[in-house]
């Protein structure tokens, strides 16, 4: 569940909608938004589990760093996209990187991490990588 | 799934499906909260 939908009702309020009407339900909490109270503390607002986000658009730094294989990301990434045969960081325009991890320390430990690449026409690929 | 930005939850609804869950698609929370009620009464194992 995304913790910020603009003009909407976000993961937050949702879940604690939800576990009034359920109190067994689970949910995991992913965003952006790193340093959000729900993303720290995910148990004090009723999610069983953290999903970081990380969405970033050509120019910024992290993706740029990711796209040059700088980071473990990248690394997944690129891993994800040639084992899958999908669109490749550092292609053309209109291409963007999600990159998605669990806890991406805990990811690193596994040796896996669950890898999106984004294209603007459409999703391509989606992969789990080995970040080895 | 409740996630605004369509590529972004497109994504990770096919990655859980891909992993054998059943999976579906909200944009704003409250339409989450209405899906997971119509899956609860539905009998179906919702998370």
């Amino acid at each position: 569940m995304d913790l910020t939908i603009p003009d909407g009702m976000g993961g937050a309020k949702a879940i604690e909608q939800i576990r009034d009407y359920d109190p067994e339900a689970l949910a995991i909490v992913s965003s952006g938004y790193s340093d959000d109270p729900a993303m720290a503390r995910p148990a004090e607002f009723g999610f069983s589990g953290v999903l970081a986000q990380a969405l970033r658009t050509r120019g910024s730094d992290r993706f740029d760093r990711a796209a040059a294989g700088r980071s473990a990301l990248g690394r997944a990434a690129r891993a994800a996209a040639k084992a899958t045969g999908g669109s490749r960081i550092g292609d053309p325009p209109r291409q963007a990187c999600a990159v998605f991890s669990g806890n991406l320390r805990s990811s690193a430990r596994a040796g896996v991490a669950v890898v999106g690449l984004v294209d603007f026409d459409g999703f391509r690929s989606i992969a789990r990588a080995d970040l080895r | 799934m409740l996630e605004d930005e369509p590529l972004i939850r497109k994504l990770i609804v096919a990655n859980l499906r891909a992993h054998g869950f059943a999976a579906v698609e909200t944009a704003e929370g409250s339409q989450t909260i209405e899906r997971y009620r119509e899956a609860k009464e539905a009998g179906g194992r919702s998370t």
